[in-house]
């Protein structure tokens, strides 16, 4: 334990210059491609004196180099600047947006985790029989269709024409969501114990979440089929099931154990990916999430909210590894790192 | 039963519980609005766009109001001008208050006039090159003079935008940035409607206040309305046919027919002033040449254009909408290759040969289509045109000079107030090259006299002459490509009613003249 709390120190300390790296591609970035963000910002009728005045007052009339430390160094005080468009703090912004996409992102990870995990055990139990082709085409099926246009399918079907669940948005329009303690409504709604909110804040994720699960699903049911498989066929297996071990027992204590080390990487990298691919599903279903945000400072070469955007993922993405390679020695404590 | 399937039991009780606990909650005179946009500031000295100006529009009044087709006083009782156009001077109506009780004051014009032009966001453009700080004073509790730099004629056009802060609330927050932190966030206006909840990014919530002191125009009011952003247009449509949203404000052009054929809804479209403009650059190496612009012209096929679109356009008769202060009738280009060719014929590459640049905004068809008829037409005569599209912060970089000016490039436009200068000067002056409403570098001396001169004089047909004039000479010129107007498309539940299509807002409601009959 010792050993992994030094590990644990050590790969975060590496976060800082990873951090610092990244926030200079992306400062170079966003500065050396063409366009003009101040003349869209200050409107299509901004004599040079109203341009002069904003680039001044963003700061951008100062060397590059400057206005990177001054980047920086505002970011060490909590400082992530400005959006030259709405003019609103990126770091509010970032607060605001941020857990939108984390819990649509955590949520449709656990639908594909837990979907994907129980049809790869299945098809590798059923190997070959009428499950196995069905779990694998089923998967196949959902994750070769675009996901906006599933988003929409599903959409009009249990939006519109069923009326199951809401066309988009995280809550009831006309209803206040849960108090902000964590920006996840689900949890937010749990933790001041008022269900009724909770079943709404459900109801609105649960259709996004699912179609954004699709794309992760056929790699997790995949991965888990294989490496179950592969499990399955070593002799501790065999002499488990020689001393006459309860087969359920065999299955999900010990097979599925050692098989999930593979699964829990391929969860991992499909939660980056979930999150950095969430904006299509963000846009069908209005959910006001970092992925939109992105898309709209992008086009628009808003500088600031692009920076906080990038590190932000870059955190995310840091993180998730960490706590990915420490999930790995809970799972199999022979995995040590020194 | 057991632990798993009572746990499951009841996962799936919750979300039936969810299912129909939504798409139920209604409450009476709220308006639901899907709007495709964010309302990103609310601040009258830094924003600006068509959602911005549909929420202070609701937060605030202002002197004059853009009201249908017609431009009417607001807070203003009479007002006068002086002979040639330089001193205005309004009477404030008495009764105007702000929503903390206190008088719209002569002094609270001032200051909203002043505060626009020291922080120069993007509506202050408009009388930063006429006043200083000097321009506006309060002549009395209730009446305002402001003194212009120099003529311009079309001042009262540009006062729908000065919307009227309370200084009192501004002072007490004015922080080192003259309020704009605070602003950005939290009104400060005499508007009909005050701010509610307002969850950035995503909702935001307009109540109606109590005894507006303008009254309300319609047979009932909205008790409030909530701007919910659908950035999507199958979403918009969705939610409208749901019963979730009471309007759709940009539902797509395929769409249209499926609201209109539901009971219950239906579809508003109305000819525009967003006009969409081939600019050619009359700088560049081969489209300065005149007979080049009329071929190209010629080349195009505008017959072409309502039938692939996917909104109803209306072909531009020239280079102003035909429903526009001012339009005059001027002979324009149809297709007609035979004509493109006798035009090529006297060009120094008489036999095409060239290769052109078309210049669009990347993924939206609206503009690389139309290029690609006209790739069809050029390449009758043996032009080139090379499709490139590009993101909207470079393309007006690339307007900033003649040199980056690309040699066609598609741009929209619509006239921030209703006056012929506002299409005219804009885009014609050559005082205004750098915008992208200019990329064409148009420079022709009389012109930017007849436009300078139209300024400031008082008198509207002496100014329509002019602008009479100017047309007829650009007509000549052909700098440009005149395209379309684009019509706008609204989707409303039929329990909406009061709404008044305003062309100077082609996609913004005045919620205080909405009120709902048997809502659901």
């Amino acid at each position: 334990m010792h050993l992994q709390l030094g590990y644990f120190v050590k790969r975060l300390l590496l976060l800082v210059p990873l951090l610092v790296g990244l926030s200079l591609l992306t400062f170079s970035i966003a500065r050396v491609v063409p366009g003009d963000p101040v003349g869209l910002a200050a409107g299509p009728q901004a004599t040079p004196e109203i341009k002069e005045k904003l680039r001044q007052a963003f700061g951008l009339d100062q060397p590059l180099p400057l206005q990177y430390f001054n980047y920086v160094a505002g970011l060490f005080q909590g400082d992530w600047g400005e959006s030259l468009y709405s003019r609103r703090s990126v770091a509010n912004d970032l607060k605001t947006y941020f857990p939108a996409t984390l819990e649509l992102t955590l949520a449709a990870i656990l639908f594909a985790s837990v979907l994907g995990t129980v049809l790869g055990v299945f098809a590798a139990l059923y190997r070959d029989q009428l499950p196995d082709h069905l779990s694998r085409i089923g998967v196949l099926f959902f994750v070769s269709f675009p996901q906006f246009w599933l988003a929409m399918i599903f959409q009009l079907v249990f939006g519109l024409l069923l009326r199951w669940f809401p066309i988009g948005k995280r809550f009831d329009i006309l209803t206040p969501p849960p108090e902000t303690i964590t920006g996840l409504y689900t949890l937010d709604s749990l933790l001041v114990w008022d269900f009724q909110a909770f079943q709404v804040a459900v109801g609105h994720l649960f259709i996004p979440a699912l179609v954004l699960s699709f794309g992760a699903l056929a790699s997790i049911t995949r991965i888990t089929r294989a490496n179950m498989l592969e499990a399955l066929d070593k002799d501790y297996v065999r002499m488990e099931r020689a001393l006459g071990l309860p087969e359920h027992l065999i299955i999900f204590k010990y097979v599925l154990r050692n098989a999930f080390i593979a699964t829990l990487t391929v969860i991992t990298l499909e939660f980056g990916w979930l999150m950095a691919g969430a904006v299509l599903v963000e846009t069908i279903f209005d959910w006001p999430g970092l992925g939109l945000y992105a898309v709209e400072s992008s086009l628009r070469l808003d500088f600031q909210p692009i920076m906080g955007i990038t590190i932000i993922y870059g955190m995310v993405f840091s993180l998730v590894n960490i706590f990915t390679d420490l999930a790995y020695g809970l799972l199999d404590p022979r995995i040590r790192y020194d | 039963m057991s632990l798993s399937r009572k746990i499951g039991m009841s996962f799936v009780a919750i979300l039936l519980g969810s299912a129909l606990v939504l798409g139920t909650a209604q409450a009476k005179d709220i308006l639901l609005y899907g709007g495709n946009q964010d309302i990103d500031n609310i601040d009258p000295a830094t924003g600006e766009n068509y959602s911005i100006n549909a929420a202070l529009r609701s937060l605030y009044d202002a002197l004059f109001i853009y009201r249908g087709e017609k431009i009417q006083p607001h807070l203003v009782a009479s007002w006068s001008a002086s002979d040639d156009a330089k001193v205005w001077t309004f009477n404030l109506k008495k009764n105007a208050v702000f929503h903390d009780g206190s008088p719209v004051t002569a002094e609270a014009v001032v200051y909203s006039y002043n505060r626009i032009l020291e922080i120069s966001g993007p509506p202050a453009w408009r009388w930063s090159g006429i006043s200083d700080k000097n321009t506006a004073k309060a002549l009395g509790s209730h009446k305002v003079q402001f003194t212009l730099t120099k003529p311009f004629a079309p001042f009262i056009g540009t006062l729908p935008q000065l919307f009227v802060v309370n200084p009192a609330i501004v002072e007490a927050n004015r922080g080192d940035d003259f309020g704009q932190s605070y602003l950005r966030l939290h009104e400060a206006g005499s508007g009909p409607f005050t701010q509610g909840r307002w969850e950035i990014g995503n909702v935001y919530e307009f109540k109606a206040t109590n005894n507006y002191w303008a009254g309300w125009t319609g047979k009932g009011h909205l008790e409030g309305f909530m701007w919910i952003i659908q950035r999507d247009a199958a979403t918009q449509k969705n939610s409208l046919l749901a019963g979730e949203t009471h309007i759709a404000d940009t539902p797509a052009g395929s769409d249209k027919a499926e609201i209109a054929k539901t009971p219950g809804f239906r579809i508003t479209e109305d000819v525009g002033f967003f006009t969409n403009t081939l600019k050619m650059n009359n700088q560049g190496k081969y489209t300065s040449n005149l007979n080049l612009r009329k071929a190209i012209a010629h080349a195009m096929n505008y017959d072409a254009l309502p039938q692939v679109l996917d909104v109803k356009v209306t072909v531009l008769p020239g280079a102003t909408p035909s429903n526009f202060l001012g339009y005059t009738k001027v002979a324009v280009p149809t297709y007609d290759l035979d004509k493109a060719k006798q035009y090529l014929a006297k060009t120094p590459w008489p036999n095409g040969g060239i290769t052109l640049d078309y210049v669009y905004v990347t993924q939206f068809p609206r503009e690389e289509i139309p290029g690609l008829i006209l790739l069809e037409g050029l390449a009758k005569l043996n032009i080139t045109l090379n499709m490139k599209p590009m993101l909207w912060p470079d393309m007006v970089a690339s307007c900033g000079s003649p040199e980056t000016g690309p040699d066609l490039i598609n741009i929209y436009t619509l006239p921030p107030y209703l006056d012929p200068d506002a299409h005219l000067y804009n885009q014609y002056h050559s005082g205004q090259w750098g915008s992208f409403n200019s990329c064409s570098f148009y420079k022709h001396a009389e012109v930017d006299a007849k436009l300078d001169q139209a300024r400031v004089i008082g008198d509207i047909d002496q100014r329509l002459a002019l602008y009479a004039d100017v047309q007829r000479q650009l007509a000549a010129d052909q700098p440009s490509v005149w395209m379309y107007t684009e019509d706008s498309l609204m989707g409303f539940s039929q329990c909406v009613k009061g709404y008044l299509y305003s062309p100077m807002y082609p996609i913004t409601v005045l919620f205080q003249d909405l009120w709902m009959e048997n809502c659901n």
